[in-house]
């Protein structure tokens, strides 16, 4: 494994102090790098069950192959282990974050890093060019995530890359997360509060080395012919949730958040200078996809307006001070909202809730960072608990939380903004069903896809492409609401596996439909001929690391790591299938937007129990138990897990 | 993309070689034709630029290897790009103690160190009067020797960090 891997994983034992590097081959051929070695690392290791704040819980960066290298939108790092934020009970799952911090550890001569144990005090990792020293951060410790990253700069030069937590990941908050730059963030998972257990405040890398590539010319042909066809991306009819108007004065401009993206993202924008409403200060920074509805969406759900100034000092200060953007905008405040329409809560301990006003959303953020008063502390444990601590606002919860504890997100229920419509989110209620965390970091590909694309295609190009894809057109025709919903789910849950162990932006892959051509079947012509959307990541595999593999060598690698990660839910988190059909009741509710079928739809739980039957035949896992049969997991060369399973009696 | 009007061409043939280089220069060097611009304000600090330049040259990516050199503050947002800009009269070249080691292409201009003939020395790195972060003339230490961005003068289609660059930041302009 000479190309694409750096070859080394480091392991920091934080209670001993010691450090320790382990090779990435034994694990690089059968779970490719990001999120599927972490799940082989978290089987090995991360049992018997265990609180999230056990000193014996891993923190597992992890990068992969293609991070470092000119493969498009490849900077990317996932970041797994038990995570706090899943209800009622924390268990294993994934987040993932852009940056540069993930191509400056392979730079540094690692492909990832392994952090367990708990200092005695708070410290920082610093890795630079393969030596690692774990310092005292006794002058970190309390900072916000910007401040902290500058202290790094002072110590370590400019160069150094960070990815580190505020006070709320330091006061253990469930909605914590681990930040890199301005908001590049592994969001999900409360990882933030991980990390902030261990008492590890930041981790700084620098690296002058290099990603030895295998095929230097196929790789440039790829990436050169790739940005020729990705920036058609810039036409998928995302809404401005923004002003222009407010917008212009603040120069906002477009600044990449993954290491090597050449894609123009409709979602990515920077503002600077923008003068502060509670801070005497200038802001400057990023936003995502859901950063501007801070400031209000006209016309959505979300149609709060404190202005686009407090909007944006409000998404600022959910950066610094670590705290989870999309908890906040579809969880947190709209429950609250809907609890003060309800009569149930009128005020956040004497500050009235009321999201036009600008102090609303500062007071709102610093109470769940510090943990301040009752409401604080009880929302910082993410909405699900508050509402269980609080003993109010169940029925308004249940409302914009997924059951196991993850806001809604393109479902068309809990999530009020993307233009998801029925029959679509049948998909995504089969996804969110047997994931282990909102599914929509690393498979917006269907959900999406085939809503926004609706919008700019005719129905006939999406049914043609979706026959080449997935096989059938069922898989996306409007007639055929529960027939044929499994295969597609599938195939992007392999995709989702894909993108977040090789790893490459999921924004940015795959590719499906596009402008280019007469059919609208993404396609790029190189030197070895005519390459369709779906088969860049592949191609981006081989060139990088010179093994030559067919996408359906990947898929099943995709299918290994899946069921990887399904056997340590059954071990270790004793999932069921009656746990993947708790989110039935959710999707039984009333969609939000109207679709083609021109009224307000709902789950027909008997038909989706149907579907759910053939997605567990499918995947060749028990009808009745949901757990990965034994002959899977052998054929998928889990030999040592499928014995396992038989000694604890779960095969 | 090579933004060459048929003009410029032509202005250029007209050009006697040594006519505009400054009495001072002690050597007798060619004249730039081309160089690489930037448009910073439009760079979105995607690093695509770094990774193909090591990788065209190096068959690596590695942005430490790389003849141009993204300068980001991740937190203000600030990016800029250094790069050579092949000087007429360039201060490195005289400097150069050693006559094989710095040539210009005839084609492009381009100021080349030519690797084999580098003895190390870090004079031209020395006297770039650009090259405060040491970016833009760049040391190897393993290799003891320096390098410096040449245009790409032998790649087909021009310098590679302009034909992957997303957002047209950067362009290849003559200097006539």
């Amino acid at each position: 494994m000479t190309y694409g891997w750096v070859g080394k994983i480091l392991r920091v034992d934080l209670s001993s102090g010691r450090t320790e590097v382990e090779d990435t081959d034994k694990y690089a051929e059968k779970f490719i790098g990001g999120r599927g070695i972490a799940a082989a690392i978290a089987w090995n290791e991360l049992h018997p069950v265990m609180d999230p704040f056990m000193p014996e819980n891993r923190l597992i960066f992890m990068t992969g192959p293609l991070t470092g290298t000119l493969a498009p939108a490849s900077g990317r790092t996932a970041v797994c282990g038990v995570a706090p934020q899943a209800y009622p009970t924390p268990w294993f799952t994934r987040s993932n974050m852009g940056g540069q911090w993930g191509s400056e550890l392979k730079y540094a001569g690692f492909d990832g890093v392994i952090v367990q144990g708990k200092a005695q005090n708070p410290v920082y990792i610093n890795v630079d060019d393969g030596q690692t020293e774990v310092n005292d951060a006794k002058d970190l410790w309390g900072l916000d995530t910007y401040s902290t990253q500058r202290m790094i700069w002072n110590k370590h030069g400019r160069d150094a890359k960070a990815a580190c937590i505020g006070p709320a990941g330091e006061r253990l908050a469930r909605i914590a997360v681990i930040l890199t730059e301005t908001e590049s963030a592994a969001g999900q998972g409360g990882f933030g509060a991980v990390m902030g257990s261990k008492n590890l405040k930041a981790i700084a890398v620098h690296g002058t080395g290099s990603v030895e590539v295998a095929r230097p010319d196929e790789l440039t042909e790829l990436c050169l012919e790739m940005k020729e066809e990705m920036p058609t991306a810039e036409h998928i009819p995302i809404k401005p949730s923004l002003n222009p108007e407010h917008v212009t004065p603040y120069g906002q401009r477009l600044q990449n958040c993954s290491h090597a993206c050449i894609v123009q993202c409709p979602l990515n924008h920077y503002y600077k200078s923008v003068p502060g409403v509670d801070s005497p200060t200038v802001l400057s920074g990023q936003l995502h996809c859901i950063g501007p509805v801070f400031a209000g969406a006209p016309k959505t759900f979300y149609d709060w307006n404190p202005g686009f100034r407090a909007g944006f000092e409000a998404a600022v200060l959910s950066n610094k001070y670590g705290i989870n953007q999309w908890e906040l905008i579809i969880g947190t405040v709209p429950w609250l909202r809907a609890m003060k329409q309800a009569g149930v809560l009128t005020d956040l301990d004497e500050v009235e809730i009321n999201p036009d006003n600008p102090d609303f959303w500062f007071a709102l953020i610093k109470k769940i960072a510090y943990r301040e008063g009752k409401m604080g502390n009880a929302l910082s444990e993410g909405g699900l608990r508050a509402a269980d601590i609080l003993g109010i606002g169940k029925k308004e919860a249940s409302e914009f939380w997924v059951p196991y504890g993850y806001p809604g997100h393109w479902d068309g229920r809990g999530d009020r903004i993307n233009p998801i419509f029925y029959p679509v989110w049948i998909v995504a209620a089969i996804q969110l069903a047997t994931d282990t965390r909102d599914p929509f970091s690393s498979s917006h590909g269907y959900v999406a896809g085939v809503s926004l694309w609706s919008n700019v295609l005719k129905w006939d190009d999406i049914y043609r492409i979706a026959e080449k894809v997935y096989g059938s057109n069922k898989a996306v025709n409007l007639q055929t609401p529960y027939e044929y919903k499994a295969q597609p789910a599938i195939w992007h849950q392999h995709r989702s596996v894909l993108k977040d162990s090789l790893p490459v932006c999921d924004w940015a892959f795959p590719r499906i439909y596009g402008l280019s051509g007469d059919d609208h079947y993404v396609k790029i012509a190189t030197s070895k001929g005519t390459i369709y959307g779906p088969s860049f990541e592949h191609r981006l595999f081989t060139a990088v690391t010179g093994i030559d593999v067919t996408q359906s060598d990947l898929d099943r690698t995709a299918e290994r790591i899946f069921n990887l990660e399904r056997a340590i839910q059954v071990r270790s988190h004793g999932r069921s299938r009656k746990e993947d059909e708790a989110v039935i009741p959710y999707f039984e509710t009333t969609e939000h937007f109207v679709g083609p079928t021109g009224k307000r739809e709902s789950l027909d739980k008997r038909k989706f129990i149907k579907l759910m039957d053939e997605y567990y035949a499918l995947r060749s896992w028990s009808g009745t138990t949901g757990r990965p049969t034994k002959e899977k997991l052998v054929d998928l060369g889990l030999d040592d897990v499928s014995r396992e399973m038989e000694r604890l009696n779960l095969a | 993309m090579i933004l060459v009007s048929q003009d410029s061409e032509r202005s250029a043939k007209r050009m006697p070689q040594k006519a505009t280089i400054p009495s001072i220069i002690a050597r007798d060097i060619p004249q730039s034709r081309f160089e690489i611009a930037v448009d910073a304000p439009k760079c979105t600090g995607c690093g695509s630029c770094e990774l193909i330049c090591s990788l065209y040259h190096d068959g690596v990516n590695s942005p430490s290897l790389s003849r141009i050199h993204v300068v980001r503050d991740a937190l203000s947002g600030e990016n800029s790009i250094e790069i050579c800009s092949q000087c007429q009269g360039p201060e490195c070249m005289q400097a150069c103690p050693v006559k094989e080691a710095m040539v210009v292409d005839e084609k492009t201009g381009a100021r080349v160190i030519v690797e084999e003939e580098c003895t190390g020395c870090g004079n031209c790195y020395r006297a770039c009067p650009f090259n405060l972060e040491g970016c833009i003339i760049k040391h190897r230490p393993k290799e003891k020797v320096y390098v410096k961005c040449d245009l790409c003068y032998k790649r087909e289609g021009g310098p590679a960090c302009v034909e992957i660059c997303p957002q047209n930041a950067l362009s290849y302009i003559s200097h006539w």
